[in-house]
């Protein structure tokens, strides 16, 4: 059983984003090494071919894998996934890590420091979350700009209670655009898309900029295509996010709780999970069963309030029966977030 | 390695299986002559090059226009606007489905030509119809599938009580032709639309699966009812066989693409219009994303077109040799068991097959593997053609003493497993009973039925379908049941795991 920060060098959150049909046997080579709560869904990225794109088959289909882990195993963990995927040879997939700041659930309880580690990062993700139907157009215009297309994540955003049908309540769908720039291209690419999408209005999207540990895999365009400065490299925003993995069905009660603790809202994405000791080979496939990705985003200081409330109405706790894990990542920038969390 | 190139390996995996046990059978039990041959290799290039570029166009339209247009619908928040239009949405895409046609040809023909075809086009279609609008209201009711199609099948079996069998048959193959390649993406299209936006308050989930089995069962019922109002009808031997009109090889296959171009374009025009009818009303679409839709339907359109016109002069010719030419070796066993291999290997030649597995694996994120349906899929499928060869051998093996059993089966396991395999399973049984069924087991079956004396080609070719669309619903849920074993398994491994770590 783990105790209260027993853990120096805290925990890192990994990311492997690799061609559709993989994301079983990362799943599998994860919980091979001995950790389990690896949780995997679909997204889809482009090829940038002019020719593809007038077709209309540009769109090549991604699977992503999110696990955390403690950082101590980080290294060896990149570097088997990378030697056994071969995901350092080009359109392999790509591989990154970034830090955590806290950790709740399965046993755990970690608070570690909420700051932002500005050392030995050269790498930073930029995580954009917008209203489905618009995705394209901005994958085209950030393209045109010379920056690296992204990864797409389907989505939905949490309820809104006004407008009822039956028992029912309508989600939005959302899109995640998920994109990872060396540090120096990031500011440019988050003030590009704040302008594009005028994020800067309420209810028009969220953008947050996180901090890599390290990537691997990932191709960037030539010198000369880039036709932007870098910027200067923001600081620390003072906020964080909050990945919450949990059971399929219970990501109404997250959201609920998450309120109640003063979130304004968050992004549900679908997926699926496996643990080593969850019987073996069925059919060749592992059983796999669905989760929900719940992300919000909240300021610090809200963030363990969040974080404590989701744990203990679920039963995340040591003692409790639920199953799922709340992640806790600093954010180096966010920009978008409803009027009410920035006046405060 | 794009989206299309995947699919190419994707689809020339799965059809190559069926082509080699063909070739294979032609060199080594039962010599096809060899114009057959050559229409077969063409036929299986044509659904080669077909499949996958139809699989991509429903991605890109049929797909998002389905689920788009019963979001746009839903949105307005009207519970009448929604019946009917769900109501529109059935019937619509049944009139233009062309299974649909043959069939009303064949009631038309057995029931003495007492209500005009396009009468009974309009009453199966709007049997359709109804049930669609039921399937989505259950859904937006949360009302439990189990109960739902126990429900319906009840109703079903009250009606056939009031038939003779041979129109039995032909009422439950109904279920098949009511499933064609643009019905099965956009009522799957139509069902996910409404799960992706919505959510209720309880806990429990929205089944997305299970529309289309709704709607097929509609099919049966409306024929029922028919054949009930028009003096339970006597099947004669006098059916309208689809025959292969026979101008050689490359003659066939040109008549047969241009006859099917017309025909695809038939299939997706209703759809289309409409969508565009409805994205000047509500959903509004512009640009980029017209630009995206229409470029898909054209794949779509093109993609079937192949894919029909190979199934339709490769294949029928060739699959009803091989069946009379097998009876032929008065090796029963033989039979049986080329006909469930052929049941294995032409499910993954089944485009619908690939629309449902993909749908299936977006909605649980991977959680069910597409690859473990298709699998179980065809074992049910290879049950039933043995079934139906076995029908054919013993005469006094009636269609009810096979379908009456196996349908309570399959209603009774729907009460212990979990609902999304229920949905699945009865989806999944209108999916298996297309094209490729219509195109080659059936006219392998009744070229064996040809050759057997006692056999009727006529009475014992309907029913091969209705065994197709029925095996997939005791298979699926088999599997369903033992996901959920699985799962108990895990959890209790878990627990002691748990258990034994707090101790140490």
């Amino acid at each position: 059983m783990m105790k209260n920060n027993d853990n120096p060098q805290g925990y890192s959150l990994m990311f492997v984003i690799v061609n559709q049909g993989k994301g079983s046997k990362i799943l599998q080579a994860i919980s091979e090494m001995g950790i389990c709560g690896a949780a995997a869904f679909y997204g889809r990225g482009t090829v940038p071919n002019h020719i593809l794109k007038f077709l209309e088959l540009a769109d090549v289909r991604k699977e992503v894998v999110m696990v955390a882990m403690s950082s101590s195993d980080e290294q060896k963990i990149v570097n088997a996934l990378i030697d056994k995927f071969s995901l350092n040879r080009p359109n392999k997939g790509i591989i990154f890590t970034l830090p955590l700041s806290a950790v709740y659930g399965r046993g755990h309880h970690y608070q570690g420091p909420a700051f932002c580690p500005r050392e030995g990062t050269p790498w930073q993700a930029v995580m954009t979350i917008v209203d489905k139907g618009n995705t394209d157009k901005i994958l085209d215009y950030v393209d045109d700009h010379g920056f690296p297309r992204g990864t797409v994540i389907d989505a939905h955003g949490s309820a809104d209670k006004s407008n009822k049908f039956f028992n029912l309540m309508f989600e939005s769908e959302k899109d995640l655009l998920l994109m990872i720039t060396p540090r120096e291209q990031a500011s440019p690419l988050a003030d590009l898309l704040t302008d594009h999408l005028n994020l800067n209005q309420p209810n028009s999207g969220i953008l947050a900029l996180f901090n890599l540990h390290q990537a691997a895999g990932i191709t960037l365009p030539s010198q000369e295509e880039r036709s932007f400065t870098p910027g200067p490299i923001k600081g620390c925003g003072g906020y964080s996010a909050i990945f919450i993995i949990i059971e399929n069905d219970k990501d109404e009660a997250v959201i609920q709780s998450a309120e109640r603790a003063g979130s304004t809202g968050g992004t549900i994405i679908h997926a699926r999970s496996i643990c080593s000791y969850y019987g073996k080979n069925f059919l060749s496939h592992g059983v796999e069963e669905e989760r929900e990705i719940i992300f919000i985003i909240a300021e610090d200081e809200k963030t363990q309030a969040i974080s404590q409330r989701v744990s203990d109405d679920l039963g995340l706790g040591p003692e409790g029966t639920g199953k799922g894990i709340i992640l806790v990542a600093p954010l180096c920038s966010v920009i978008g977030l409803a009027p009410e969390i920035i006046d405060k | 390695m794009n989206s299309i190139t995947e699919k190419f390996k994707e689809i020339i995996a799965s059809v190559l299986p069926f082509i080699v046990i063909v070739v294979l059978l032609s060199l080594f039990v039962v010599p096809l002559d060899r114009e057959t041959l050559v229409k077969f290799l063409l036929g299986s290039l044509f659904i080669m090059i077909g499949m996958p570029i139809f699989l991509q166009g429903i991605d890109l339209s049929i797909s998002p226009m389905g689920e788009m247009m019963s979001q746009a619908l839903i949105k307005k928040g009207s519970l009448q606007l929604l019946l009917i239009g769900s109501y529109i949405f059935g019937f619509i895409v049944t009139v233009a489905e062309p299974d649909m046609h043959i069939l009303v040809g064949q009631i038309n023909a057995v029931t003495m030509g007492q209500a005009s075809k396009t009468l009974l086009l309009v009453v199966v279609s709007g049997g359709v119809g109804l049930m669609v609008s039921f399937g989505i209201l259950r859904m937006l009711k949360a009302m439990s599938l189990p109960l739902a199609f126990t429900c319906i099948y009840i109703v079903i079996f009250v009606l056939a009580f009031f038939v003779n069998g041979d129109y039995l048959a032909l009422a439950f193959d109904a279920s098949g032709s009511t499933t064609g390649s643009i019905t099965v993406p956009f009522l799957l299209a139509l069902s996910s639309g409404i799960t992706v936006i919505t959510r209720t308050d309880s806990s429990e989930d929205i089944d997305s699966f299970g529309l289309l089995g709704i709607a097929s069962a509609g099919a049966i019922v409306a024929v029922l009812l028919l054949g009930i109002l028009s003096g339970n009808p006597q099947l004669e031997g006098s059916l309208p066989v689809a025959e292969v009109s026979a101008s050689g090889v490359v003659g066939s296959f040109l008549s047969e693409t241009a006859k099917m171009a017309r025909e695809s374009i038939i299939v997706i025009l209703p759809v289309v219009v409409l969508f565009f009818i409805m994205n000047i009303v509500t959903i509004k679409l512009k640009g980029r994303q017209i630009k995206k839709l229409v470029v898909g339907l054209l794949y779509t359109w093109l993609g079937l077109t192949f894919f029909l016109a190979g199934v339709n002069a490769g294949f029928m010719d060739a699959a009803r040799q091989l069946g009379y030419q097998i009876a032929g070796l008065d090796k029963y066993w033989l039979l049986i068991l080329v006909g469930a291999v052929f049941g294995i290997v032409t499910i993954p030649a089944e485009p619908s097959v690939h629309v449902l597995t993909q749908q299936i694996e977006e909605e649980t994120a991977g959680s069910i593997k597409g690859n473990t349906v298709m699998l179980t899929l065809c074992i049910g499928v290879a049950v039933a053609v043995g079934l139906s060869i076995l029908r054919i051998i013993i005469p006094g093996l009636q269609l009810w003493h096979i379908l009456l059993p196996g349908m309570a089966l399959a209603l009774l396991l729907s009460f212990y497993i979990p609902s999304i395999f229920v949905g699945i399973a009865f989806d999944s049984g209108g999916v298996a009973s297309g094209t490729m069924t219509a195109t080659f087991i059936l006219p392998f079956a009744q070229g064996a039925a040809e050759r057997i004396p006692l056999a009727n080609v006529v009475t014992d070719g309907f029913g091969v379908i209705s065994l197709v669309a029925m095996t997939p619903l005791i298979a699926l849920q088999i599997l369903g049941l033992i996901y959920k074993l699985k799962i108990k398994k895990a959890e209790r491994m878990a627990q002691l795991k748990k258990a034994e770590g707090d101790k140490a």
